[in-house]
């Protein structure tokens, strides 16, 4: 038989009906732990504020101002002057006005033909956000406008709704506007770029076949970036360096020199000055020289005026490679004579440095893609005049909108896609494509000039 | 606080919060570089801040119980899910990242004041089912050092009891009559039950739960050995007080399993509690500064 007894009221005498006085064991260690916690975070945080505002920054600033350290005020200013040691919300707080940046950037209007005023420098450039590029605003900083343009008055060919770079984006404008006569007045030769990137070329110096590389013609300019206006471009072919090799202006036997790669007036005379120095008052001689050189060398890629008067027809053999022998042909006085009176011209050539109009484009940055990748038509161009620039689907195999400037790292594959990439917001831009800012570069001929002429 | 049916509302608010936070934040983000200055930054941060005040709340409405604002149940409730919820707000107010120190500790404490509540609400789930089932004997926690000592000398009138029962002759109730009834002598046997009360039984009971996880009294199959050898030692007029003795060791060993679940159900609210109040002075600071720059 149990003896010890559990009824509700024998338990309920057990305990002592005061006990609640005296507090929980658990709840005081609660209250002085809370206390603890209270205390340490003011005392850190009275510690940090005395050293530095850094604890309190809302993120690392982009490396382009780290130069200003732990100087707020740089950039923070008091929203009334003055009043900084006010308290919260009487005036005292410290934004970042437009003039803060001004003070050291000079920037411009972002179009003469924007209808909405500049916004505040902080909307697109985004700091305290990491050690990234200041300068790559977010992509929505332009399709804000851009996704439905209103303009005072709207330019031919400009998009109206463009919400990224694979949304709406036109293919590059000189693709959709540059006319066959523009491309004829932007090239002017005639080049077979199909036969020139064949295997086993022949006409070498020293006759031992040869296969071209793009980059033996096309290098880039400044690889080194001297300025945004030239980093990256790629270079204007250079007819002695790339040329010259294979198709030498040698115009005569009687002389070694070549004649120069200069304005058709300029090589005639030099051609002139050399044959009559070489065999005085053979005006046979003259003839043969200037027919070689304007119809067997210059008119190969140039279009010359006045050749008609050449008597191409008496000519049957041309020069061969080492210059040793020319097959003697017979003029008649009434030839020669007008050969002689016709100066011939040859049309200059307008190779443009920029095709794209109002976007910056790297090589250097894309040194790790093949020519041929993106300028696959060059390998069947058999036409100086071909636009040989890739079209945008092209970019768009890489840029491909999954990656937005400032965004976290993609796999690979995924290019970053930002407007800034190209693009620049402030009119800078167009200043260093007029003027060239890198000396002793000159300004850079675009495309789009033949186009608005 | 058990998780039951009649939480299916705030799951659906806070699942619906989340979608809607979620479905905010990805164009959002895709649009721009996400930051907690920027106006949807920002709004996720006051509601953040404004989850943690309401679950601060909690605090004074069980202070001041007086004040009848809600049922303590919807109290509950509403700090359960509601502080839960302020993580992820917090987490989209940075963009799912801790930049500045502040940001850091801030988000550092976040965590694991909600997952500290996590697991507080676990515990206070399972906890008292298990207090219910495991400890019959349970008593106010506060009043178990009372209780202990009234077991304590509950024992030591058993243990009398026996002794006097067993060795009327030498007890203090001892009597020429009762001397002269001719009764088995069991002295040494009373002698070594003496020795195990002195030796075990009293010390067991005395012990604080640390110390007496130490004590063979802490088995409960040792204990009933012991016990069931007494009780084979002793005539059954002797046992209900053994049985009694055995009683009270199993209320003491049952208190102290009181206490250890006690501290695992309360316990966490010693981490929970502090980096709160560390937690709500900071993004108090935080917010301050941030609209001040």
């Amino acid at each position: 038989m149990a003896i010890r007894k559990r009824t509700t009221k024998l338990l309920a005498k057990r305990h002592d009906l005061n006990y609640f006085k005296k507090g929980s064991p658990i709840r005081t260690w609660q209250f002085k732990l809370a206390l603890v916690a209270i205390v340490a975070a003011v005392a850190w945080i009275s510690i940090s504020a005395s050293k530095s505002a850094q604890a309190f920054s809302s993120g690392p600033i982009s490396s382009s101002h780290a130069v200003f350290g732990q100087k707020c005020e740089a950039c923070h200013k008091p929203v009334i002057a003055g009043a900084g040691f006010l308290p919260v919300g009487f005036g005292s707080a410290r934004k970042v006005p437009d003039s803060a940046c001004e003070s050291c950037h000079t920037v411009g209007l972002h179009h003469a033909n924007q209808v909405v005023d500049n916004k505040a420098c902080s909307t697109c450039h985004i700091e305290h956000v990491g050690a990234m590029h200041l300068a790559a605003a977010p992509v929505s900083g332009c399709t804000q406008c851009h996704g439905n343009l209103e303009v005072r008055t709207l330019p031919a060919n400009i998009a109206t709704h463009i919400d990224g770079f694979t949304k709406g984006h036109p293919d590059f404008r000189a693709l959709r506007t540059a006319s066959a006569e523009v491309r004829e007045a932007a090239f002017g030769l005639k080049f077979n770029h199909a036969d020139h990137l064949k295997q086993g070329l022949t006409g070498s110096p020293n006759g031992e076949k040869v296969t071209l590389q793009c980059n033996y013609c096309h290098q880039v300019e400044d690889p080194a970036g001297r300025d945004a206006a030239h980093a990256g471009r790629m270079a204007n072919v250079s007819f002695e360096r790339s040329c010259q090799s294979c198709h030498s202006l040698d115009f005569s036997a009687k002389v070694k020199e070549q004649a120069p790669h200069v304005e058709a007036a300029k090589a005639l005379a030099f051609v002139q000055a050399r044959i009559s120095e070489a065999a005085p008052g053979d005006k046979a001689a003259l003839v043969k020289a200037e027919t070689i050189l304007f119809r067997e060398k210059c008119a190969l890629c140039h279009t010359v005026g006045n050749i008609d008067a050449l008597p191409a027809t008496t000519i049957t053999n041309r020069l061969n490679n080492s210059g040793a022998t020319l097959v003697n042909a017979s003029f008649s006085p009434a030839t020669l004579q007008a050969a002689l009176d016709e100066t011939p011209t040859i049309a200059p050539s307008h190779a443009p440095a920029r095709f794209f109009t109002a976007a910056l484009f790297s090589h250097t940055a894309h040194n790790t893609v093949q020519c041929e990748e993106c300028h696959a038509a060059a390998l069947t161009s058999t036409s100086g005049n071909d636009l040989l620039m890739p079209n945008i689907g092209v970019c768009q195999r890489c840029h491909d909108g999954q990656s937005r400037p400032q965004g976290p790292a993609l796999s690979s594959g995924h290019a970053e896609s930002g407007c800034g990439l190209c693009h620049e917001y402030h009119e800078t831009l167009k200043a260093q494509l007029k003027t060239g800012t890198g000396a002793p570069m000159p300004a850079a001929f675009r495309i789009d000039q033949l186009t608005t002429r | 606080m058990r998780i039951d049916s009649t939480h299916r509302p705030w799951l659906w608010f806070s699942i619906a919060l989340i979608a809607v936070s979620t479905a905010v934040y990805i164009p959002y983000a895709r649009m721009t570089t996400p930051a907690g200055s920027t106006g949807i930054g920002l709004t996720f941060g006051i509601i953040a801040l404004g989850f943690m005040v309401f679950a601060a709340l909690l605090s004074l409405r069980k202070r001041y119980r007086i004040m009848r604002i809600g049922s303590a149940r919807v109290w509950m409730k509403a700090h359960l899910w509601l502080g839960a919820l302020a993580l992820p707000m917090v987490l989209f107010h940075a963009a799912f990242h801790a930049r500045g120190l502040l940001a850091l500790i801030l988000m550092l404490l976040t965590i694991i004041v909600v997952f500290s509540g996590i697991y507080g609400a676990y515990l206070q789930h399972t906890l008292p089912t298990r207090m219910f089932r495991e400890v019959p004997y349970e008593t106010i926690y506060d009043q178990i050092g009372v209780i202990q000592e009234q077991l304590i000398a509950e024992a030591r009138q058993h243990a009398t009891n026996v002794t006097q029962m067993l060795a009327p002759a030498r007890g203090p109730g001892a009597t020429v009559t009762m001397t002269l009834v001719e009764v088995p002598e069991y002295s040494s046997e009373v002698a070594a039950f003496d020795a195990f009360f002195d030796a075990k039984i009293e010390p067991f009971l005395k012990a604080e739960r640390k110390a007496a996880l130490k004590l063979e009294l802490r088995h409960e199959e040792e204990a009933a050995r012991e016990f069931e050898n007494y009780r084979k030692l002793f005539p059954p007029a002797a046992w209900p007080p053994i049985t009694a003795l055995e009683d009270i060791c199993s209320e003491k060993r049952q208190l102290d399993h009181q206490i250890r679940l006690h501290h695992w159900l309360h316990g966490w609210l010693l981490i929970h509690l502090p980096v709160s109040a560390a937690l709500l002075l900071l993004a108090f600071i935080h917010a301050v500064v941030a609209l001040h720059y």
